[in-house]
């Protein structure tokens, strides 16, 4: 039987550039460059006072606590309790409930603006990039303390055009500049802006970088990004970190992807990734289109697969194996290779496409949203916002959130 | 604009037109065979619409970005030029003295060794003007079309 995917899209009013969910709080980036923020928590009491406590509780599950949503118990009263289910699912009258939020204001941070067009944006360990024509800049942005000032520092000043941030590190793409890479000195108890990491250079071409756990997938425009391997360490917790967690100490040196992805679409084992490079794999119609973490979205002359890449052990050479889960016939042909870029959400990978806004998952491709949108923006290492995302429209933000049926 | 952009001659797979602006176009026959589309964009659309695209890229206002160069996007960015999804075209003025005639090829998003993107002013120009809608614009700043 078909699933359908019901969603729920909270509108806000404004004309943004970006926006991300972090620590219980939305953050805006104006068409000027400045800082916003808003706390989740009155935009939920506005979907309360305005569609009452019903939809609130489905906002809840689908976008405020994805955690809650993943759970087995969850689930089991999903499956095991039909009745519960479809009184649940009741306020959606078709596939989708948009709620206008009114009547909540954001407030402009103290960071420093960003100068020039955001073409991406990042924010992690209370660190906010922002990147664009005029080069990628850093702040400091911690929601339990909004109003504290920031300078907004220069990292580099040529055209970044995409930044991730995890693991300790910010990794941007430059162009012909490379993927650069930097540690991020959280500066307890110090000014974070005083003796910063140098940048390194890590590969010399980049247009978008991704990472697949803490290994970085550096894409060129060719057939397949390159790999990089992360060599990380565990760093005990310090400031506002709780738990012991992996810091990225440098990546190896890029491998090539395309032969390891061809071979493992015809085996059902394990191949090692060997760097084997392939000429004219474009031409020969095989193209990763994107990733969702550690799983490539291959198309084969039209035929759409995933591919696992396991880099798990230290010991070994990260291997690609088939995904089984994700079934070619369930993936909508038009939707999957017509993406223009990928992201990660727990479900699978969403797909921005020119006019249209896809969800793949194992059970389906769906159409989320069916009209164009600016920018799209997942939050896949978010522990309340991994199953859901922000899109941008031309005067509002939408908080996306989904549940398939 | 009134269209009078036609077909004067060929040598050998290269096709000249005299475009509207009375310019003599090579629709480039590399951009035209299959063979050499690992290092050359492919055009979707016939001879008579390349040379059209051209046209319109050139009036009634030269769409270039002072790179020496003109664009061309479709209104709305509706039209696919290239046989990978092009949106974008560009086409190569000749400096003066140059015996080069005019030729132009469909333009996709970033990869390595492309020539060229469309500067950030003219997209916003083109935004501007309402020839393409803030989604799109967005997108080609970005390097996605």
């Amino acid at each position: 039987m078909n699933s359908i995917l019901k969603s729920i899209r909270i509108r806000l009013p404004g004309e943004w550039v970006d926006a991300w969910l972090y620590k219980e709080t939305a953050v805006f980036w104006s068409p000027d460059g400045f800082l916003y923020y808003l706390p989740l928590r009155e935009i939920r009491a506005a979907i309360e006072r305005i569609a009452g406590r019903h939809v609130a509780v489905v906002a809840d599950y689908l976008v405020f606590r994805n955690d809650w949503k993943q759970s087995k118990q969850f689930s089991d009263l999903l499956t095991f309790v039909p009745n519960l289910r479809d009184s649940l699912l009741s306020v959606f009258e078709g596939d989708s409930l948009t709620i206008e939020v009114e009547g909540v204001d954001q407030r402009l941070s103290r960071s420093a603006p960003h100068v020039g067009y955001i073409l991406d944006t990042a924010v992690y360990g209370n660190r906010v990039y922002s990147a664009g024509e005029s080069g990628l800049f850093e702040t400091e942005f911690n929601p339990q303390f909004p109003e504290s000032e920031n300078p907004t520092i220069e990292v580099v000043d040529n055209e970044v055009l995409a930044v991730i941030a995890n693991g300790g590190r910010a990794a941007f793409s430059c162009g012909e500049a490379g993927l650069r890479t930097r540690s991020i000195e959280f500066g307890f108890g110090k000014v974070w802006w005083d003796n910063l990491a140098k940048v390194g250079t890590v590969d010399d071409y980049s247009i978008d970088t991704s990472f697949s756990t803490l290994d970085l997938l550096n894409y060129t425009g060719d057939a397949a990004p390159h790999f990089l391997r992360a060599r990380t360490r565990w760093e005990d917790p310090s400031g506002s970190a709780q738990y012991r967690q992996r810091i990225v100490v440098d990546y190896d040196q890029p491998l090539e992807m395309i032969g390891a992805i061809r071979k493992a679409l015809n085996s059902n084992h394990r191949i090692a990734m060997s760097g084997e490079v392939v000429t004219d794999s474009l031409e020969t119609g095989l193209k990763v289109i994107g990733n969702s973490n550690y799983h490539l979205l291959v198309s084969d002359n039209g035929r759409h697969s995933v591919i696992n890449i396991s880099a798990l052990s230290d010991s070994k050479p990260a291997r690609l194996y088939r995904n089984r889960g994700f079934r070619e016939e369930k993936m909508g042909s038009g939707l999957v290779s017509n993406a223009i870029s990928t992201q990660t959400v727990t479900s699978g990978f969403l797909l921005e496409g020119f006019d249209s806004t896809g969800l793949i998952t194992e059970r389906g491709t769906y159409v989320v949203i069916d009209e164009p949108r600016v920018r799209l923006r997942a939050f896949p290492r978010s522990r309340r916002h991994h199953d859901c995302f922000v899109a941008i429209g031309d005067n509002f933000v939408e908080l996306v959130g989904y549940i398939e049926v | 604009m009134k269209r009078t952009c036609h077909y004067v001659r060929s040598n050998g797979t290269a096709q000249y037109y005299l475009a509207c602006d009375e310019n003599e176009y090579l629709c480039h026959p590399h951009h035209r065979m299959p063979s050499k589309a690992s290092t050359k964009s492919q055009w979707a659309i016939s001879r008579p619409e390349e040379c059209h695209t051209y046209c319109q890229a050139s009036l009634p206002t030269p769409s270039g970005d002072g790179s020496g160069g003109l664009w061309y996007i479709s209104v709305g960015a509706e039209r696919v030029l290239g046989t990978k999804g092009e949106r974008l075209a560009y086409f190569e003025i000749p400096g003066d003295g140059e015996a080069v005639p005019r030729h132009g090829y469909p333009v996709g998003p970033n990869r390595r060794g492309t020539p060229h993107r469309p500067d950030p002013v003219l997209v916003e120009s083109w935004q501007r003007s309402g020839r393409i809608a803030r989604h799109v614009a967005d997108k080609i700043r970005r390097g996605r079309i």
